[in-house]
């Protein structure tokens, strides 16, 4: 990690340990560094734009009330706004599907590769692990695990869009998440 | 079993980070995560492995008026807190949604409120000023519903337990005020309702900054201080 990224993620924890004593600026400081990504999380999930602008606000709102459970010991700020973002579009996704099924196109799991670690609040040595590990994985069980994290997509969605049964795309991610926990390890 | 499979336990806390589960394996998946500290740490290590991943979401910037969209959505909650303090008097179309959505925030909570029995009160009558705070604590177990009423006459706090699962842990309920240090509140029955006396000490963090938390704790609790497991519900306290 570079002296900056380090700065960055090292002010925006700062930030949102404020955030818990209901510092309304520290919101605003949050927000600005990172609105352009959880926007891109819940985009991604949702493929609505008014939906992700939606789930957007009420993540700030979450962020907002429950910013004391932020625990810097388990993870870093930026993984847990991530976090829940994700959930909260996942949330929203599944309960749309009853009345009107979104499309799931896997071209669309593909990876923002521009993104430059150096200047984000990413861990860059692990970016370059997992994805490397990601890449040493059969094309099917990493398209399979991509299409979960990325689109939040269940089981079965995943199965209807690569056209396979659930049971071989459960095998596939199964046995998928296990290499990867093995190649992560390994290279720790 | 062919080398790679992977324990079926371990695979489950992988599905469960990744958010593959729906329904009842979601639900089953996540009561084990509360009775069950190894299953819970293992789902923690898991999100802590993806979590790079997160890298791989492009930015893309939000419209320029949503920050204070979500402003105006912190101040409409503050207003529902103040409860006692009339409504602004509609200036604007956008202000009048905000104190509608306010007015249907308090209703919610007095209704919750009401749920409540009056306060058994065999010495003197309550004083007309006292404080009652309310809080609703949920988390992502289906079903698990918690009420909590707090009396500052009485200084106690009724909690009421609804859709707790089966589990070798015991519920234990927190406190965390503004400097996000949990303090504890005391051990709750699984169902029912737990009457638990606020010392004196915490009567002070009884605001609506402060929210209570629900950990799954072992039997013999690790350390009083602070909780060992994860929050599996929580709610912020309002005065009504």
């Amino acid at each position: 990690m570079t002296p900056a990224s380090e700065s960055r993620r090292a002010d925006l924890q700062s930030a949102l340990i404020r955030v818990a004593q209901q510092d309304r600026e520290a919101l605003r400081t949050v927000y600005a560094m990172t609105s352009a990504k959880l926007h891109g999380v819940c985009l991604r999930i949702c493929t609505d734009r008014g939906a992700a602008e939606d789930v957007l606000q009420n993540v700030y709102l979450k962020v907002w009330q429950r910013a004391g459970s932020f625990d810097p010991a388990k993870a870093s700020a930026i993984a847990w706004l991530c976090a829940i973002a994700r959930n909260a579009a996942i949330d929203w996704r599944r309960s749309q599907r009853y009345e009107d099924p979104l499309p799931a196109d896997l071209g669309e799991t593909l990876v923002d590769e521009t993104a430059d670690p150096a200047a984000d609040l990413a861990q860059a040595g692990e970016r370059a692990q997992i994805f490397s590990c990601l890449e040493e994985l059969e094309p099917v069980r990493a398209t399979a695990i991509k299409a979960g994290f990325y689109q939040g997509l269940s089981y079965p969605e995943i199965a209807e869009a690569m056209d396979k049964p659930v049971g071989t795309v459960k095998s596939w991610i199964r046995r998928g998440l296990m290499q990867l926990k093995e190649c992560l390890s390994r290279e720790q | 079993m062919s080398s790679d499979a992977m324990p079926e336990r371990s695979a489950l806390a992988a599905e469960l980070a990744l958010g593959l589960l729906e329904g009842a394996d979601r639900a089953s998946a996540l009561r084990l995560v509360l009775s069950d500290p190894g299953f819970a740490a293992e789902v923690d290590g898991w999100r802590a492995q993806l979590a790079p991943l997160y890298d791989g979401f492009a930015d893309v910037a939000p419209p320029s008026g949503l920050m204070a969209r979500i402003d105006q959505a912190i101040d409409a909650e503050a207003a529902a807190d103040q409860v006692t303090t009339l409504m602004p008097a509609p200036r604007a179309q956008g202000r009048w949604k905000i104190a509608t959505f306010a007015a249907s925030a308090v209703a919610a909570m007095l209704a919750l409120a009401l749920v409540w029995p009056s306060p058994q009160s065999p010495g003197p009558a309550p004083q007309d000023k006292a404080d009652v705070a309310v809080a609703q604590l949920t988390g992502p177990i289906d079903g698990l519903l918690l009420t909590a009423r707090y009396d500052s006459s009485t200084s106690e706090m009724l909690v009421r337990v609804e859709g707790m699962p089966v589990t070798e842990t015991e519920p234990e309920l927190w406190i965390v005020p503004a400097d996000g240090q949990p303090r504890r509140l005391g051990r709750l029955l699984r169902g029912g309702v737990t009457r638990i006396a606020i010392p004196e000490g915490h009567r002070k963090f009884i605001d609506p900054v402060s929210e209570l938390i629900l950990t799954m704790e072992p039997k013999v609790l690790p350390d009083p201080d602070k909780p060992s497991a994860p929050t599996v519900a929580q709610g912020r306290l309002q005065r009504i």
